[in-house]
């Protein structure tokens, strides 16, 4: 379970936030909710890149905003800008394995099955400038994929994660992310814009306004 | 932007044409000379007074500078009269021939070290100040200075700035001073004073700035150099040192070139060189010693007076310039 | 048709930009070789004696070592407090820090190096307080030697290297930093995976200039090197032409040097296509330095080492204060006396200020138009393929680095003697010295232009076509404004060099045309110390002003040519 109550963020030019609400999180959750009412800055604040002037945020019974954001057990996925782009696919999702070196013959095989499942097996090792921004936005979820299954880090905070892909593999990164959830417990927080996620992913539907006060 | 570069044209090219009512005489000197606080604008107007004429000072960035200026220039030089070479610089610069010989009678007016007489003589150069070279100290803070160039090169209490000889006189002043007291043991003496040098400059102002900031006891200058500092800044600490073994000389001189279409009017600024309007403008101006017996400051009494002064024959110096600076190179680099 | 539109643009100004460096090149190497010919014809010289005779393979190796030393410090000090400075953007003491940095540059090197002594020197601040503090146990180290020349320059240099690096680590996607946190990466992984990626092609550069810079330095290596151990071959040089009158000996070393400049430009100019393709290229949207900038994690507050993080990156700040921020200070102090006032009560100060912003304007107006289009032919000619692409490259790069190259006093001389057939040359000095400032300030230009150019460039391709933006049109629109910060340090950075420079004029001579660089020195050559520091302090006060209004003019002529 996830709770935010009284968060309060004021940004430098003076754009001020105020959410609480609590997520069960026992299916996914969608957010919904206009351009610029404050998505990004939500996942954000949650996820430790920026930090909330007051207010409590918990998750199972651990207060978040004491641990920084390597601490905390969760994956962000942004709307851009997610790989590195001068080091290959491969190293892009390792280096997700924090701070690892060297990844053991384990990790290895998780990494190698979940390209699979997301059909990204043949872009392991060219570049992120070389590959669509589709496959490229699977890659990164394969790292957050990773991330659940290696690290135990099992809170996916998704921002708008299947922008750009076509049906059928947007389908298929649907239905992993549910067996997932199902199967080992993923938690996953997507913001997104369309309708139909939702009913896609069996998730519930969070309007950003209900967040906002 | 284009009416800009236009004029700026148009004025540079009109601008040589504007002096040309009065008989202009062009002089070569350095630049320190011509600065509003240096000795041109006094000298400017003493004579211009007297001749109905215009000089017109162009400063170039040394003594050496003038020299090569001219060494380019050669006979379609455009200045009348150099002022501002050394007797160092001298052989050099006759002989590029564009020296003539200026008629003036020069050493019935002149008083110099007697030591020296002789060697600055010379047809073609009038001298118009000179001083001795020295060790400036601060007597607040050094209170036994050496005595003598061999207690400097001996005691290790004193630690020197000095110039580099192949870019600044004084440098190379006092390397022909260790030459003329040492001769065939220079090398020797260079060693042993190496020790003491904290290090060696470009310029006399970058070596004098680092001692007056406290970097060494002492610095190369000139023997009038507390002259300045009692007369401009009421400051009576700065002093030379007296070494027993005598001073080198340096002597500055004017000449007259071939190639100057107003040679009548430059050898009358010549003959003006020996009066007192120019040679008392001298001590507060330039810093250094007249050369003709004039009424100087009263501070300028308070120097020293070395008991023997130094200086080669400027051919001799020619002649050795070079490979006494190897010397001097050798006696730095290898330790 | 747009195809046709845009190559025949890229070709003519590529085209243009290498013709433009023939000219310069072409007019370099013959006014050299006239020189030695017209040195020779004077006097004779056996170039091979010269070459045994002269320690020059000592000279090169003690050069070279102070060089290697000067660059190689300056950018392991550079990275760690650009990064820091990156870092802490938000911090108020940001722009006037930065600015300061600026002014570094335009202090004549005897006034820097005068401050500098007064904070390292023997009887400097430093010295003094480590004598109170150690009662006069321990003695200060005696800075005069290679240290103390590796010391100087990094005062000048290590401000050149954290005001181009800061930009490029202020210009990382807001993401990257958040991936670098959530994944927690060390010090040293932040380094790698993010900063040097970004930094590598620009590092070649960058050092290349600095330890062209340091090889050629002179009055620097002389005042701080303690002796001539520590010398260069423009001291060589120099003392050829003014000591052994021997213009021919100094035409010849000046050919030494240059055929030395040259390989390493052509080395340079080889490494830096193959760092190009692994490098990141950065280019986020928005004026980058007016981002909502996120503190990164340590500034936050996660119960743990804000004051450790705040103490450690102090820490590695302090070069900054030692070896920069003193001195500057030091001379700032000795500028205060009454001689300030005295100073600006006197009519040639105000003559020569007004000489010098009007050759400070013109030179950096033309310098930033020549800059401009010489990097513009520079990353032209990188994005594309042909054969012979590295030798014109490495040409044009020759070209910006000329000056480098020649010692200002060969370059002064040649100049003296071609141009007096023409004209008298005293009148023509303004133009001597507009020219010579162009050149001077021609690698900072292109350094700073370049990268960014790049990156527009290429990042860029696909839309500029596809919107139909070429030509005169793409430059006003996008070009130009995009690059307004780079154009503004670059104009800041030229007026300050315009400001401050001396180097060739000193050889004409000149009773009229008075610059204030050229009134320091004639103040301080008879004993007026106080006066040329006074002045000193003057002319870092108009430079400041120049970097202020620099700014505002970019860009104002930025958004101006955005409506055209």
């Amino acid at each position: 379970m996830l709770e935010l109550s009284d968060i309060k963020f004021r940004y430098l030019k003076g754009e001020y936030f105020q959410f609480s609400y609590k997520f069960d999180l026992l299916t996914p959750v969608v957010i919904q909710g206009v351009s610029g009412s404050g998505k990004s800055t939500l996942l954000n604040i949650i996820a430790g890149l920026i930090s909330p002037s007051s207010g409590y945020l918990r998750f199972e019974d651990n207060d978040l905003l004491k641990l920084s954001p390597s601490e905390r057990p969760l994956s962000v996925l942004f709307q851009s800008g997610n790989l590195f782009d001068h080091i290959s696919c491969l190293r892009n999702v390792e280096i997700g394995l924090n701070m690892k070196s060297r990844i053991n013959s384990e990790e290895q095989f998780i990494i190698e099955e979940v390209f699979q499942n997301l059909g990204i097996s043949d872009h392991k090792n060219v570049l992120p400038t070389e590959i669509s921004g589709g496959q490229r936005k699977r890659i990164a979820l394969a790292r957050a994929i990773v991330r659940a299954k290696c690290l135990g880090k099992k809170l996916m905070l998704l921002d708008e994660p299947f922008n750009g892909l076509d049906f059928e593999t947007k389908s298929e990164c649907i239905n992993l992310l549910k067996d997932g959830c199902f199967k080992e417990g993923y938690k996953v927080i997507i913001v997104s814009h369309d309708n139909n996620d939702p009913t896609l992913l069996g998730a519930k539907r969070v309007k950003l306004e209900n967040i906002l006060k | 932007m284009k009416l800009f570069i236009t004029s700026i044209t148009f004025f540079s090219l009109i601008f040589p044409l504007m002096g040309l009512s009065k008989e202009t005489l062009t002089i070569y000197t350095y630049d320190s000379f011509i600065t509003d606080w240096g000795p041109g604008p006094a000298i400017k107007e003493n004579f211009e007074k007297k001749c109905d004429c215009e000089i017109n000072f162009i400063g170039l960035d040394s003594s050496i500078g003038i020299l090569g200026r001219l060494q380019i220039e050669g006979k379609t030089s455009k200045a009348d009269i150099v002022l501002g070479l050394d007797t160092n610089l001298m052989s050099v610069a006759k002989e590029t021939g564009l020296f003539a010989p200026h008629t003036v009678d020069v050493s019935s007016k002149v008083n110099l070290p007697k030591s020296v007489q002789g060697k600055w003589e010379d047809n073609l150069f009038v001298p118009f100040d000179w001083g001795y070279f020295a060790f400036i100290y601060d007597s607040e803070k050094l209170k036994e200075p050496p005595q003598s160039m061999q207690a400097l090169i001996e005691d290790d209490d004193f630690t020197i700035i000095i110039q580099d000889p192949r870019t600044a006189t004084p440098g190379l002043g006092l390397l022909l001073w260790i030459k003329s007291i040492y001769g065939e043991d220079s090398s020797v003496a260079w060693k042993n004073l190496s020790e003491k040098i904290v290090t060696t400059t470009k310029g006399w102002w970058d070596a004098y700035s680092l001692f007056l900031n406290g970097e060494a006891d002492m610095v190369l200058s000139y023997s009038t150099s507390p002259a300045y500092h009692m007369i401009a800044e009421g400051k009576n600490n700065y002093k030379a040192a007296e070494f027993k073994e005598g001073h080198y000389v340096q002597i500055e001189v004017a000449g007259l070139l071939k190639s100057s279409s107003n040679k009548d009017l430059a050898r009358s600024f010549l003959e003006f060189i020996l009066t007192d309007g120019f040679q008392s403008v001298i001590p507060t101006t330039n810093w250094m010693y007249p050369v003709i017996t004039t009424n100087n400051p009263k501070e300028f009494s308070e120097l020293i007076k070395p008991k023997n002064a130094f200086l080669f024959d400027s051919k001799k110096v020619n002649d050795n310039r070079i490979s006494w600076t190897q010397e001097w190179l050798e006696g730095l680099t290898q330790q | 048709m747009i195809k046709n539109q845009s190559n025949g643009s890229k070709i003519s100004i590529s085209v243009l930009g290498i013709g433009v460096t023939m000219v310069i090149l072409g007019a370099s190497l013959s006014l050299m070789v006239f020189l030695y010919s017209f040195g020779v014809g004077n006097q004779t010289l056996d170039f091979s004696q010269l070459l045994k005779d002269f320690r020059v393979g000592a000279i090169l190796y003690v050069a070279g070592q102070q060089a290697f030393m000067s660059c190689f410090v300056s950018f392991c000090l550079a990275v760690p407090i650009s990064s820091i400075l990156a870092k802490r953007y938000h911090w108020h003491i940001f722009p006037p820090l930065f600015g300061m940095l600026g002014l570094v540059l335009v202090m004549p090197t005897t006034v820097a190096a005068v401050g500098i002594l007064k904070v390292w020197g023997l009887n400097g601040w430093l010295a003094q307080m480590f004598d109170t503090i150690s009662f006069g146990t321990v003695g200060w180290v005696n800075i005069y030697g290679l240290h103390g020349v590796v010391l100087a320059h990094v005062f000048f240099n290590l401000p050149l290297m954290i005001r181009v690096l800061t930009p490029i680590f202020l210009s990382f996607p807001k993401e990257h930093i958040f991936l670098s946190e959530q994944y927690g990466f060390s010090r040293v992984k932040f380094f790698w995976v993010l900063e040097w990626p970004a930094i590598k092609r620009v590092a070649l550069s960058l050092n290349v200039l600095v330890f062209l810079l340091c090889f050629t330095s002179f009055s620097l290596v002389l005042m701080l090197g303690g002796g001539p151990k520590v010398t260069t071959l423009e001291v060589e040089i120099y003392s050829a032409i003014r000591f052994d009158f021997s213009i021919a000996k100094a035409a010849a070393l000046s050919l030494i040097q240059v055929a030395i400049v040259a390989c390493v430009i052509f080395i340079l100019t080889f490494f830096e296509n193959g760092l190009s393709n692994n490098s990141a290229i950065y280019l986020p949207l928005g004026n980058r330095l007016n981002q909502e900038k996120f503190p990164r994690a340590p500034l936050r507050n996660y119960n743990k080492s804000i004051v450790i993080s705040l103490v450690k990156d102090i820490f590695w700040l302090s070069p900054l204060i030692f070896i920069i921020f003193l001195p500057f200070f030091a001379v700032i102090l000795s500028g205060f006396s009454e001689s300030l006032i005295k100073v600006l009560k006197w009519e040639i100060f105000w003559e020569s200020l007004k000489n010098t912003i009007l050759i400070a304007f013109l030179s950096s107006s033309l310098a930033i138009s020549l800059g401009f289009l010489l990097a513009y032919s520079k990353v032209i000619l990188r994005s594309s393929n042909f054969f012979g692409r590295n030798f014109f490259l490495g040409l044009i790069e020759s070209s910006i680095l000329i000056y480098l190259a020649i010692p200002a006093i060969v370059l002064g001389t040649a100049l003296f003697i071609v141009l007096r057939k023409f004209a008298d040359v005293v009148a023509l000095s303004w133009l001597i010295l507009v020219l010579s400032n162009v050149f001077l300030c021609l690698p900072f230009v292109v350094r700073i232009i370049e990268p960014r150019l790049f990156s527009l460039e290429s990042k860029h391709k696909t839309l500029y076509k596809s919107l139909g933006l070429v030509g005169a049109k793409k430059f006003f629109a996008v070009t130009l404004p995009s690059l307004n910060v780079e154009l503004g340090l670059a104009l800041g950075i030229a007026l300050a060099f315009s400001v401050g420079d001396l180097s060739v004029i000193a050889l004409f001579g000149s009773n009229d045309f008075q610059t204030i660089p050229w009134l320091i020195y004639q103040t301080a050559g008879r004993y007026g110390l106080s006066d040329a520091n006074a002045l000193a302090l003057l002319l870092l006060v108009v430079t400041f002003f120049f970097f202020f209004c620099s700014k505002f003019l970019v860009q104002k002529v930025c958004s101006i040519s955005v409506k055209i």
